[in-house]
């Protein structure tokens, strides 16, 4: 997925650190970074970005992204962890 | 000569945590497992967690002894100097007086060891010999390094890869410390292997290290896990920060108008506000202040409810100001806000009105931090830009207000390994934001019915 952004630089607020675009883009491996539209909308029109360069079966899946709270998170990963035992 | 400084001795150190769960107004309601409805107990955690930790988590005891371990480590930099910012205030030109604990002077430079010492030395009591955790660009993971080395504890940190290449300071800090800090992913776990095996670039994510943090924790044996934020305990063992602000501010006969801090996860900010917002409910008059970031309104303008953590109602409902599960205000995706858990007791501290919320954009906290820069020197770390942005709101408040104020804030750590973002500011790379009230009100709307705590 390579755009005309792809070295622009944002600070990412869950890692505490400086990504490039082309990060955010794939952050979520075949997906972009839920945050994506949020962190970057200001700096350029990135929803038509997005759907311009993802499938529709893509878009379709992150559009229904939904990140956990913390707590949530943890007993879920533990759950699949003991999976792992 | 002016006075900047006020210290206090060793021996004056705070010599237990205080815990705000004890005084609060209405109980917490604790978060609820999904499938049952009934709260999550500490079997569900026993897994990550050893249960002296977890009996702290759930405890509503008021005050908690703060082992001599622990003292004896904390004394390495604690208590942690006031200061007054006497040139900030000059540059303001605003009637009020501005207090700051500096918690940068912390050898991980943060306040987050003040959490990483009580959980590695609980460990080591419980007789676990090893703590993984997950760290984005290393703050977190650096503390815990530290402190597992001061028990004598193995110590595993998954850095996000992209992090760990690019930003090498904190890495070779855990290294130092004696820590292994593993690029994530990796093959050292099943949750590691499945991303590889797909995308072998992978420059991983947070959410891939929590995986392979907890994987590892669970499937190792005497290995435990541990969270630097949003937790209870976490918030508890922060609270030594505001216990002193209160001695030192006692010092000076001098009580704060406002506390303020910035909020992430909570911890720092808890910190800070604990001890005040008991003082707050027992009568005295104080306001304390939570500054979050504009593009995260998660205190601000979210509403208290029960929140699903997903769309199929999944997983545990825990009770936090939330924008809803189905929050998808257009243009915005869903997941660009919806990472707005703050720790739960801060959510129960606004819902209460012990706490005033407030929320600014980066280009004003990074204006406010690089004006601290160049007035009291000391560089700020990104997220402490957002409480510096809200004391220049309320000095400009008291100037408008004709009124005197005495400000307290906790200055959470320095910026000297986060320079790029300064950079991006420079650069003119960084873009201010704010949610339309119209996309809040839309987005409430998908949660109305949802319980109320």
């Amino acid at each position: 997925m390579n755009t005309p952004h792809d070295s622009k630089i944002t600070r990412c607020p869950k890692l505490g650190d400086e990504m490039t675009f082309a990060y955010c883009l794939v952050e979520a491996g075949d997906l972009p970074c839920a945050r994506i539209i949020a962190c970057w909308r200001k700096a350029f029109d990135v929803t038509t970005l997005l759907q311009s360069i993802l499938t529709s079966q893509q878009w379709d899946r992150f559009d229904q992204v939904q990140p956990k709270d913390k707590m949530e998170s943890l007993l879920e990963l533990i759950e699949k962890a003991k999976g792992q035992t | 000569m002016e006075q900047v400084k006020t210290l206090l001795e060793d021996h004056e150190i705070p010599k237990q945590w205080y815990n705000v769960m004890a005084d609060l107004p209405t109980p917490m309601k604790p978060p609820l497992h999904p499938g049952t409805g009934q709260p999550v107990g500490p079997d569900d955690l026993a897994a990550i967690f050893p249960m002296n930790i977890i009996e702290q988590e759930v405890s509503d005891q008021r005050w908690i002894d703060i082992p001599d371990d622990v003292l004896q480590k904390y004394v390495l930099w604690r208590p942690s100097p006031l200061y007054r910012a006497r040139n900030f205030e000059k540059l303001l030109g605003c009637p009020v007086q501005i207090y700051y604990k500096n918690e940068g002077v912390s050898p991980a430079g943060s306040h987050k060891p003040n959490a990483a010492i009580p959980m590695a030395y609980y460990n080591k009591v419980a007789g676990t010999k090893r703590i993984t955790t997950e760290t984005g660009a290393g703050q977190w993971g650096s503390a815990l390094s530290m402190a597992c080395q001061m028990f004598d504890l193995v110590c595993r940190v998954y850095m996000v890869k992209v992090s760990y290449e690019q930003k090498p300071y904190r890495r070779m800090m855990m290294n130092t410390w004696g820590a292994e800090c593993i690029a994530s992913p990796s093959n050292l776990t099943q949750a590691g292997r499945n991303v590889l095996a797909e995308h072998p670039d992978s420059p991983g994510s947070l959410g891939i290290a929590i995986s392979e943090a907890i994987e590892d924790a669970v499937t190792s044996k005497d290995t435990k896990y541990a969270l630097g934020s949003v937790l209870n305990h976490v918030i508890l063992y922060q609270s030594i920060i505001g216990l002193e602000a209160q001695k030192q501010m006692q010092k000076l006969g001098l009580y704060p108008d406002v506390v303020m801090g910035c909020c992430g996860g909570g911890s720092n900010f808890a910190g800070i506000a604990t001890p005040f917002v008991c003082d707050k409910i027992h009568g005295k008059e104080v306001k304390v202040v939570g500054a979050e970031p504009t593009s995260c309104p998660s205190m601000t303008k979210g509403p208290f409810a029960y929140d699903f953590g997903d769309l199929a109602k999944s997983t545990p409902l825990l009770p936090m100001y939330t924008l809803g599960h189905d929050y998808i205000p257009a243009p915005i995706h869903a997941g660009g806000l919806r990472y707005h858990g703050m720790a739960p007791i801060v959510s129960h501290l606004v819902r209460e009105k012990l706490i005033e919320p407030r929320a600014y954009d980066q280009l004003k906290t990074f204006d406010a931090g690089v004006k601290w820069a160049r007035s009291e020197g000391f560089i700020p770390a990104p997220e402490t830009n957002h409480v510096l942005a809200a004391v220049v709101d309320e000095a400009l408040r008291a100037k408008e207000e004709g009124k005197e104020k005495i400000i307290l804030f906790n200055w959470s750590g320095h910026g000297l390994v986060d320079l790029a973002a300064y950079d991006a500011y420079f650069a003119g790379k960084l873009e201010a934001y704010e949610l339309p009230d119209h996309e809040i009100d839309r987005a409430l709307a998908a949660i109305k019915d949802f319980p109320k705590p």
